[in-house]
């Protein structure tokens, strides 16, 4: 604590409202040097305006904004060492690729030698070489996103900002241009800021990860932190989290559910509340283990493949049929099962998150 | 920089944050997982009715009253140029329209509405409807052309609209070369066409038409003929830019809903055309029945629109009073009709949009 | 797409001849080797030889280009001005209605009014300086008057189909007001400038009421002397002078429509 570590962004008490909608209220962040940070909420959430507030694109009404300890909030965009990639890339239509790259270095008067060094490098690095003199409207959406990328990269900003930078893209496209993003960040360091409603890509590239809902943060921490252990059903629902389980208190360790008596390792604050347990942490077995912890019999209902698994719906074998939402589990493709068998089900302690109750949702 | 005045550093956030996510909660306060707002360092509040109050404008950081002072800047000079030359003439038109012409040709500014009266048809003798009816001619036969018009030009424009995408630049290109026609060469052009010697003729003298040897004009033929073919690019060319857009799904559905052609017309291809509509009718009624040119070269006295008129008051007859008052009589009918449409998108809008239109 | 009624394309090619007809006529009589009447007589040229030596026409057509070139020239100044100042400032909601009245009354209203009012304009002027006197000086004033709006509407339509995100991108990487206006704004309305200019160029060419009204004796243009021309008595000169007026005029058309399409 006694160290002066630059911390890299530093927002605080952000607040923004346009005519009757508030925007952000009280928005507070903070992402240090190197870090692909991805701030992850439904649109209208305010994401894009917290990314165009630091980008120095709007003016926040209240808070500030610090970089490298030095308070940016009122210095032009002009003037920080940020940059955008547009979620429209905005490329300038009437520059070729090299010009569009160049743009930045050139405003900011750099030799030429040095432009034509720089464009050289960003664009292989970006493995647009030998694209320099084709214009914007002859490229596909991949390498418009490319030629945005290396415009933003080639002024070596402090942070990048990329807004939504999957949504214009194929699908087939995404993860590879996931895996590319990933390999320049590690190799330039750039701090990435990302802004999408996806939260496989919020998965898939980022270390950490900051859920917004109507102007607010509702979480944030490394990836894994908030994956794991979501603050509420709000972040679980929109992190993809089916398996929601009503568990009302029966002990300090134990919680009483349709499923019979859990252990539950991640004591709640509540005596009754909602448990949630991702697909791929349950555990199955073909033969039914009646009386251990954390066991209960189940019924498939439905075995669906999807791609690189199996989702397999079921719910607890009990003789009265009442109709009940399926619990979701994932399975490796390789696992056979069919409707109406019966499994054993094992929902490890461990990985029970229960769900904050003081939130919102 | 003293201490208190630098924001608080990294690790004692995560410090805090951590500690809040051990801890036992208690009351139903703070959400546990979420980051403290740090101590915010002392701001000055920018005052809310700041006359520099900054904002961000297309990525720039800059104050309201500079905007305001480089727009003024560049709009200023030419909203000047029109005012003097157009909108206060125009105010002056009207006033000029209740004076009245003295003996030897001047102005007598005296507050009078002899010129409406006349207008309406009082004379020295009576009560005369030359005037009235020279109006009630330039409605119709701006509204004789313009139905012509739309006539001719819906299935120009379907017709160009079903064309391959090749041929149909070549359709266009065609379309608007003669839009940019001089008007006072196609006008006179006819005189031409219709000549005694031409086919045209030779024809309806032929049939017991017309006198042997006398050509097609002066007359109303002749001036519909060269109102049409003025004016027919004018409507074709906004109507186009509704019927290329035009979904023909709808059209298809509607062939097999209804019987009749008319009723096809009413409820698939109007409602989807009716702005390209708007702003031919517009755009062709107006300055048809405003039109000069074409009566003069090709109409007689009996063809006498109210653009002619006017002509006449300044030229010959030199009586500018009046000639404003007539003037204000056009533009009240111009406005009438304006109003009568009430378009939401500007006819000016056509104009370099895409299809590049103008008009003359 | 649609089935083809032959009536439908009757009609279209109707039209197109309806449209085209007099300029053929004319065009075809200009080359027509017959003093009077309207029989053909034979091809030739000597109409054109004739219209070179023609002193007044000659005269006449160095007014129209002149006048043409110099009022396009103020007017696309201005227009661009206009649009600029109009469209690409925050100005409250209600002031861009106003902004579209203005910016569209010359377009709509009647030219013949335009050429009374101007008429009057330069009637009261006349009593501050001589120098508008119904002449050169005049005839350009007018022209200019009325091409402004096309101007800044071809603009103001060009600026509208570039969105915020470029202004922004460009400042995000740090240009400066001077090298933003040169580098992008500039270069993005640069079509819709030679458009308005391209069209401001043929209204001028082609106007002939708000001219006929406001011209002097030493300031007639092409369409003024083929109109009194008609009431004089056509020749064959000037069915060849209409032919190259036409065609003359056909060249910025083509230009325009070129450039508005680019983007």
């Amino acid at each position: 604590m006694t160290d002066q570590i630059n911390v890299g962004l530093l927002c605080g008490g952000v607040s923004k409202t346009f005519g009757n909608h508030k925007a952000l209220i009280d928005v507070s962040l903070s992402v240090n040097k190197g870090e692909i940070v991805t701030i992850l909420g439904p649109s209208g959430c305010g994401k894009t305006t917290l990314l165009r507030i630091i980008a120095g694109l709007e003016l926040p009404d209240n808070g500030f904004v610090f970089l490298d300890s030095e308070d940016i909030t009122r210095v032009p965009a002009s003037k920080r060492p940020i940059n955008t990639v547009f979620q429209s890339y905005a490329l300038f239509p009437h520059l070729d690729v090299f010009s569009n790259v160049a743009f930045g270095l050139q405003a900011r008067k750099t030799p030429k030698s040095d432009i034509v060094l720089k464009v050289r490098n960003i664009l292989a690095l970006v493995r647009l070489d030998g694209m320099e003199k084709r214009f914007p409207h002859e490229l596909s959406g991949g390498q418009k996103q490319r030629v945005a990328l290396a415009r933003a990269l080639v002024n070596e900003p402090k942070i990048l900002l990329l807004d939504e930078p999957m949504s214009a893209l194929d699908a087939h496209l995404r993860s590879q241009v996931q895996e590319e993003l990933r390999t320049i960040q590690k190799k330039l360091g750039t701090t990435f800021i990302l802004v999408t409603h996806d939260q496989n890509e919020a998965k898939r590239l980022s270390n950490h990860l900051a859920v917004m809902h109507e102007g607010k943060i509702i979480q944030f921490g490394t990836t894994e932190e908030v994956f794991t252990k979501p603050a509420n059903k709000f972040v679980a629902e929109f992190l993809g989290a089916t398996n929601f389980i009503d568990a009302s208190r029966v002990s300090d360790t134990v919680y009483d559910t349709h499923y019979g008596p859990m252990l539950v390792n991640d004591k709640p604050n509540w005596n009754n509340g909602k448990i949630i347990i991702w697909p791929e942490r349950i555990q199955i077995r073909a033969d039914a283990v009646p009386g251990e912890n954390n066991w209960f019999s189940g019924k498939v209902m439905d075995r669906l493949f999807n791609g690189d698994g199996v989702d397999i719906l079921l719910v607890k074998d009990s003789d009265d049929d009442v109709p009940e939402k399926p619990i979701l589990v994932k399975a490796k493709p390789d696992f056979q099962v069919e409707s109406g068998q019966r499994l054993g089900v094992f929902f490890p302690p461990e990985h029970l998150v229960p769900l904050d109750k003081h939130t919102l949702n | 920089m003293g201490q208190d005045s630098r924001p608080p550093k990294i690790r004692a956030q995560e410090t805090t944050a951590k500690e809040i996510l051990t801890q036992e909660t208690t009351a139903n306060e703070a959400p546990a997982r979420q980051i403290q707002a740090p101590i915010v360092p002392p701001k000055d509040k920018p005052s809310a009715k700041d006359k520099t109050k900054t904002l961000i404008w297309l990525g720039e950081f800059t104050t309201r009253f500079s905007l305001r002072l480089r727009a003024l800047a560049l709009a200023g000079p030419p909203l000047l140029w029109l005012t003097l030359l157009l909108a206060l003439p125009c105010l002056l038109l009207t006033g000029l329209a209740f004076t009245s012409r003295g003996p030897y040709g001047e102005i007598v500014f005296e507050l009078t509405f002899d010129n409406l009266a006349r207008l309406f048809g009082r004379t020295n003798f009576g009560w005369s409807p030359a005037f009235l009816y020279i109006i009630a001619r330039s409605l119709w036969v701006a509204l004789v052309t313009t139905v012509l018009c739309v006539l001719l030009a819906y299935p120009l424009t379907f017709h160009i609209a079903t064309r391959p995408a090749k041929k149909r630049v070549y359709w266009l290109i065609l379309l608007v070369v003669p839009f940019w026609t001089n008007v006072v060469v196609r006008a006179y052009a006819w005189l031409l066409i219709l000549g005694p010697q031409m086919p045209p003729a030779q024809l309806s003298a032929a049939l017991g038409l017309i006198r042997d040897g006398a050509p097609l004009y002066p007359g109303p033929l002749a001036v519909y003929l060269g109102m049409v073919s003025t004016f027919l690019p004018f409507m074709a060319l906004p109507l186009y830019t509704s019927v290329e857009r035009i979904n023909w799904e709808i059209l298809e559905a509607a062939k097999d809903l209804y019987g009749t052609r008319y009723m096809i017309f009413k409820q698939a291809i109007l409602p989807q055309t009716r702005p390209g509509l708007a702003v031919g009718i517009i755009v062709t009624f107006v300055p048809a029945m405003a039109m000069f040119v074409v009566t003069d070269i090709l109409g007689g006295a009996k063809s006498m629109l109210i653009g002619n008129l006017i002509q006449q008051q300044f030229a010959q007859a030199r009586d500018w009073p009046f000639g404003a008052a007539l003037s204000g009589a056009l533009m009240f009918m111009t406005l009438l009709i304006l109003a009568i449409f009430r378009y939401r998108q500007r006819p000016g809008e056509r104009v370099g949009g895409g299809l590049f239109t103008g008009f003359r | 797409m649609k089935q083809k009624r032959p009536i439908v394309a009757l009609i279209a090619f109707f039209s197109m001849a309806l449209m085209y007809v007099p300029s053929i006529a004319v065009a075809v009589f200009s080359v027509n080797d017959a003093i009077y009447g309207l029989t053909w007589r034979g091809f030739t040229l000597r109409w054109y030889q004739k219209l070179i030596q023609n002193e007044y026409i000659i005269d006449a057509a160095i007014n129209t280009l002149f006048v043409a070139t110099v009022s396009t020239l103020i007017a696309t100044v201005l227009g661009t001005a206009l649009a600029l100042g109009l469209y690409r400032f925050p100005w409250p909601p209600s002031c861009h209605r106003l902004f579209d009245l203005v910016i569209n009354i010359p377009v709509v209203v009647p030219d013949i009014i335009m050429a009374v009012a101007l008429a009057l304009a330069f009637n009261a002027l006349r009593l501050l300086s001589k120098t508008f006197d119904m002449g050169m000086v005049t005839l350009v004033v007018a022209h200019v008057t009325f091409q402004i709006s096309f101007v800044a509407l071809v603009v103001k339509s060009r600026l509208e189909s570039l969105g915020p995100e470029t202004d922004e991108a460009a400042r995000d990487l740090y240009a400066s007001s001077f090298f933003h206006f040169r580098r992008v704004t500039l270069p993005l309305i640069r079509p819709g400038i030679i458009a308005g200019a391209m069209l401001a160029f043929t209204l001028s060419l082609d106007d002939f009421i708000i001219s006929f009204f406001n011209h002097g004796p030493d300031s007639i243009t092409l369409p003024i002397f083929i109109y009194a021309s008609i009431k004089r008595g056509l020749t064959p000169e000037i069915h060849a002078l209409s032919t190259a007026v036409l065609i003359v005029t056909a060249i910025p058309i083509i230009i325009a429509e070129r450039l508005t399409r680019k983007f």
